[in-house]
């Protein structure tokens, strides 16, 4: 087996549900999310020549979702790459959420997608101002202004909440300069 | 609401993903490979790639060879070792650097790419001193981008295209580097000149030019073998790290900076 692909299997089998997770945040819809997942890891793994680091890939699948959540692109080719992912749930998808989670659900859904990307990468991936500036390609003033504007929409839905349960700052994973289109 | 931000997209994130995704995972590995592997070697040879066609036909319409020969200051390949080993085709190769297939769809003018084209080496007329000059039966090896083992990868028959006259033979080697790839055109080059110096009052003339191809990534070198009314025509081109080389045969059209821009364009 090809390095590329031991990445791929070890990915699928153990991180696929992290990447479902973040890019459930970021959608709000799971259906959303493993499309998005699905393209992000074949795009990812399609035009990058050597992927031989589990934690690497993973973070140039992270940065293809965010991209394509933004893009909201849905390309043609994404659509026949699927085609081949098809596999029936065995448990059909339950649309309601409970509680609190669909509060916050429901919250969050009334946020850009530029804001959410801030909110989730700022409070989920727990980067920092400055990274997700970086991945989000925009100035840092901005996506503090995202950030601003999406808390205090939050709280308007949620009621008052703490930003930070404590100040942390650690990095999930490396994903600088994206996707490498050549061998690494 | 007393949770911090963090918990809560915790909790979402969870809640919205409970129930999906614990099963499959084994057999999503295997059909995520099954979609990916024919997407790399798209990219990385730049077939079968729809689309490719059109795009070419705009931009090489403008192909313009640049014809600026610098003087390289670099080794010569060395000769190939004599063996009788068969020359590596796709079928033995299943490496992710080299691995090739799936050229079939690859066309040119509506000519596919054929596999079974057997690849025509230059033959010099009677009376050339080309196969007694080192150069010159050195340069031969750039035709299959064979040589220089040091730089990486091995020159791999792609095939050919039947065009008007002949044949258009493509070979393709994946070096270790973009250096590697960029020293080996050199060497063409630094080669091709000492083989075209070497043939002085030959019935061969042999002209090198560094080339690049409007609107196409990358460069390389082109080596004209003239003799007698008929012209053997060696392209070859790097885009990063990989070559391509076309042969024209004698009297064949000369399709290569199609090809070139193709494989280019739709990696």
């Amino acid at each position: 087996m090809r390095s590329w692909e031991g990445v791929l299997e070890t990915l699928v089998t153990e991180r696929r549900g992290a990447l479902v997770r973040f890019a459930y945040l970021l959608t709000g819809d799971r259906h959303a999310a493993e499309d998005l997942v699905h393209d992000a890891i074949i795009r990812t793994f399609s035009r990058a020549r050597r992927l031989d680091n589990v934690a690497a890939a993973e973070g140039y699948v992270r940065r293809a979702i965010t991209t394509q959540f933004l893009n909201g692109r849905r390309a043609a080719a994404t659509a026949r790459a699927k085609r081949h992912l098809l596999v029936e749930r065995e448990t059909a998808p339950a649309d309601d959420l409970a509680g609190e989670s669909a509060a916050v659900a429901r919250a969050m859904a009334t946020l850009t997608p530029r804001q959410r990307a801030c909110v989730v990468l700022r409070f989920f991936e727990d980067l920092s101002t400055d990274q997700t500036a970086e991945r989000l390609d925009i100035s840092p003033g901005g996506v503090k202004r995202h950030v601003h504007d999406a808390v205090a929409r939050l709280r308007e839905e949620l009621g008052e909440f703490d930003v930070f349960a404590k100040e942390t700052h650690v990095p999930v994973v490396a994903a600088k300069g994206g996707v490498p289109w050549r061998r690494t | 609401m007393a949770e911090d931000l963090r918990s809560m997209l915790d909790s979402m994130a969870e809640r919205g993903y409970t129930e999906l995704d614990e099963v499959h995972g084994g057999e999503l590995s295997h059909l995520y490979r099954r979609a990916i592997k024919p997407r790399r070697l798209a990219k990385q040879w730049g077939i079968g790639l729809a689309g490719a066609a059109a795009a070419a036909a705009l931009v090489f319409g403008g192909a313009a060879v640049l014809g600026t020969w610098e003087a390289r200051q670099s080794e010569p390949m060395a000769p190939r070792p004599a063996d009788t080993t068969p020359p590596p085709t796709i079928d033995d190769l299943d490496d992710a650097r080299t691995g090739l297939v799936g050229a079939s769809d690859w066309e040119i003018a509506s000519t596919a790419l054929d596999a079974g084209l057997a690849p025509a080496p230059f033959v010099p007329p009677g009376g050339s001193a080309w196969g007694a000059l080192e150069a010159c039966r050195t340069l031969g090896l750039a035709e299959s981008l064979d040589g220089s083992p040091e730089l990486g990868g091995t020159g791999v028959w792609l095939g050919g295209f039947a065009v008007a006259g002949g044949t258009n033979a493509v070979h393709g080697r994946a070096f270790d580097t973009e250096d590697d790839a960029d020293a080996y055109v050199s060497r063409v080059e630094a080669l091709a000149e000492d083989c075209s110096a070497a043939l002085a009052g030959d019935p061969v003339g042999v002209a090198v030019s560094a080339t690049g191809l409007t609107g196409v990534r990358g460069e390389g070198a082109r080596v004209r073998a003239e003799s007698e009314g008929a012209t053997w025509t060696l392209w070859v081109h790097v885009d990063g790290a990989d070559a391509l080389a076309v042969a024209v045969e004698p009297g064949a059209e000369d399709r290569a900076t199609e090809i070139i821009g193709q494989w280019v364009w739709s990696r």
